[in-house]
């Protein structure tokens, strides 16, 4: 009995303090799940700890020696491509992390037009106005994970789109008729009166 | 007050056609950019708005024959129904490629670009087709210019119509004749594109992006920077580039952008001396070191940041950008008003308001309206403290010494209290679907201005009435009003019975 007493009063020692802690990462801290919004709205809470972000990698990898800058978006694009699914349902929410280039490297697509990027997770610490960068909203991340790799998406032209094209040329070309009949009047109309000069000087 | 006749109508609608064409040509450069990158829907919607566009203004240039003189308040209907056909016809290519969930939403976006506000409604920005961003960005640098302008340089050059169109679009004349002007301003500005896109592009370059990227990257930000408005190729604006190096260039197209093209024309010509005895460059200076310092003072007291210079780089950077009517944020804008404290919020929101130069591409009631208002109220202090016999009057320097009348007051205090109609319009339907006062006057003040920093606000999922108020506030606001109010005006007329 006294052993268990004794193993509670010093978990209670050791939990407690600890529960009091200043929100800092601390090594072995144990990392919380985030998306940007939670980033945005609970920025007191978060600013300082070790974070786990997951989201497509978009845009492009910034290397900066031996670290580089990309951004991971975590909007309802980024699990399932607008312009596969067709939809639109919001957001273009992502943020900026700093990371060892060799974590950045791992990465292989990245998020644009035509492309759906990897997916990966990223742990580090989040700031919420970061000392070493000027007072960025950043990650600073030590690890990279590739969830899943990503990949192209179709984006050539339905055939729908070509006959639209194709009619509003014919509405380009229809409506130029009066000025290209115009210009051919005005030409006839000049060579006439240049052939009249001609007649009356020869 | 005459009853505007179907002649009269059939005049203004024929230029109004005019700008419709140079539109639809206008689309052939996205066209191109699409084609390069290998966009071939992208190339084919570009290639459908544009024969749209160019067709519809065919239509209404050969079958409207009417070759009246264009009268002055003419000139100004026509300013103001350009930009809102303009509108209509550029959100073509926005709504065909899917990123807007509505026709009005493209056309909130299309108005949004065009006036050089720089608010958005799309969805999905970082897997935008570079045809369609390029678009987006080349609206502000037509609409910065001035669309009636270009036009005014290529199509109706020499023509009554000049002077009309280009006061319309809330244009102060650089030279004698309006057309040169107009030139002007297109000249220096497409050799502020070159320039500024090789700087950047070679800074963006450094910063650790691919060649094509930075380029392509530095001549959109270019064109929304001097254009002071706002949009940029990636969802986390200029934030996304974390670089102190690009912000500073940016700094300097927004300086660019939001300086009167009249000084800009005297340095030109080699008369520097200009930069410091302008009477507006000196307002605009003062009023962007008071807001700098109030915002400044606000990050402090709110302790957002660890070092003097994030404080600097961050508030300054904002209150420039909103000052500028530019819009570009470096940290997500939600946090303006979430973090930075109330005195920064309301400071932002009074920086969109005052806004740059007249002649300018930035909005707001510009530096010289606010330079006339203190000089009226200095003066009128003068003559309460001088004898009754005295003369007083106030003297300027702009461009020339000038001595300030009371038709000059006058017209800077109608167009001051159109301003702040505007602002309260704005506000009060912000205010009347439920959103906080603050968030209603940042959120009017960002529209009227034209500027396009939001508190997070601005999204699709907006009631349309409210984004059918925001678009007539750009629209209104970049026109400075006057032209179309006049428009409302004219067209009220027609109502009417009697006369014609």
């Amino acid at each position: 009995m006294k052993k268990v007493l004794f193993c509670i009063v010093l978990t209670a020692a050791l939990v407690l303090p600890a529960m009091s802690l200043p929100a800092f990462a601390l090594p072995g801290e144990v990392a919380v799940e985030v998306s940007t919004i939670d980033l945005l709205e609970s920025w007191q809470e978060l600013d300082g700890r070790e974070v786990i972000l997951r989201g497509e990698a978009v845009g492009d990898v910034m290397r900066r020696g031996d670290y580089a800058w990309i951004t991971v978006n975590d909007d309802s694009y980024s699990r399932e491509a607008r312009l596969e699914s067709g939809e639109l349902r919001g957001g273009n929410s992502g943020i900026g992390v700093w990371l060892p280039t060799a974590e950045a490297d791992k990465i292989e697509v990245l998020g644009r037009y035509g492309t759906a990027g990897d997916l990966v997770e990223v742990r580090g610490v989040f700031n919420a106005g970061c000392n070493e960068h000027g007072g960025d909203f950043d990650i600073h991340a030590h690890s990279l994970a590739v969830l899943d790799p990503g990949r192209d998406i179709p984006t050539s032209p339905d055939s729908s789109l070509y006959i639209a094209a194709v009619f509003s040329g014919i509405f380009l070309v229809a409506t130029l008729t009066p000025l290209l009949r115009r210009r051919a009047q005005e030409m006839r109309s000049a060579r006439a009166l240049l052939r009249k000069e001609e007649e009356e000087q020869g | 007050m005459l009853k505007p006749s179907r002649k009269d109508l059939e005049n203004i609608f024929r230029y109004v056609g005019i700008v419709l064409i140079a539109l639809g040509l206008s689309m052939s450069l996205p066209l191109v950019v699409s084609v390069v990158a290998g966009e071939w829907s992208g190339a084919l919607r570009f290639f459908l708005s544009a024969c749209i566009t160019a067709g519809v203004g065919n239509l209404l240039y050969f079958t409207l024959r009417s070759r009246r003189r264009i009268t002055w308040n003419q000139g100004l209907v026509i300013v103001a129904l350009t930009w809102f056909f303009a509108m209509l016809f550029a959100a073509l290519p926005l709504y065909l490629s899917g990123h807007y969930a509505s026709f009005l939403d493209a056309c909130f976006e299309s108005m949004s670009g065009l006036t050089t506000t720089g608010r958005t409604l799309v969805h999905d920005l970082d897997h935008m087709a570079y045809g369609v961003a390029f678009w987006r960005h080349f609206m502000h640098f037509m609409g910065g210019q001035g669309i009636v302008i270009l036009v005014l340089t290529y199509f109706v050059a020499g023509t009554g119509a000049a002077v009309q169109m280009y006061t319309g679009e809330a244009r102060e004349s650089i030279m004698p004749n309006v057309v040169e002007s107009s030139r002007f301003i297109w000249k220096v500005s497409v050799t502020y594109l070159v320039a500024g896109t090789l700087a950047l592009g070679i800074c963006l370059l450094a910063e650790g992006m691919a060649p094509v990227r930075s380029f392509f990257q530095a001549c959109c930000l270019f064109m929304a920077g001097f254009d002071t408005g706002g949009f940029t190729p990636q969802a986390l604006s200029v934030g996304y580039y974390h670089s102190l190096p690009v912000e500073l260039i940016t700094l300097v197209f927004i300086f660019l952008g939001m300086t009167n093209f009249a000084v800009q024309y005297e340095v030109w010509r080699g008369r520097p001396g200009e930069l410091v005895k302008n009477m507006e460059l000196r307002v605009m200076f003062t009023i962007m070191l008071m807001l700098i310092s109030l915002v400044l003072a606000s990050l402090v007291r709110a302790d957002v940041f660890a070092s003097f210079g994030a404080y600097l780089r961050r508030g300054a950077y904002h209150a420039i950008s909103a000052q500028s009517t530019t819009g570009f944020s470096t940290i997500p804008s939600q946090h303006i008003g979430q973090r930075w404290g109330d005195l920064a919020l309301y400071t932002i929101a009074m920086a969109m308001l005052l806004g740059g130069c007249v002649c300018s591409t930035s909005g707001g009631i510009k530096a010289f309206r606010i330079g006339i208002i203190a000089k009226e109220i200095r003066l009128k202090m003068k003559k309460s403290l001088s004898p009754v016999s005295a003369v007083v009057v106030e003297r300027f320097h702009h461009i020339r010494e000038l001595t300030m009348t009371d038709v000059m007051v006058r017209t800077v205090m109608h167009i001051t209290i159109l301003f702040v109609l505007l602002f309260l319009l704005g506000m009060t339907v912000a205010l009347l679907y439920g959103y906080d006062l603050s968030t209603a006057m940042f959120e009017s003040a960002s529209a009227g201005g034209n500027s396009g920093l939001t508190t997070g606000v601005v999204d699709y999922r907006m009631p349309a009435l409210l984004k059918v108020v925001i678009i007539f506030q750009m629209w209104a606001g970049r026109l400075e009003l006057l032209a179309v109010v006049v428009m409302i005006a004219y067209f009220l007329s027609m109502l009417r019975r009697g006369r014609k």
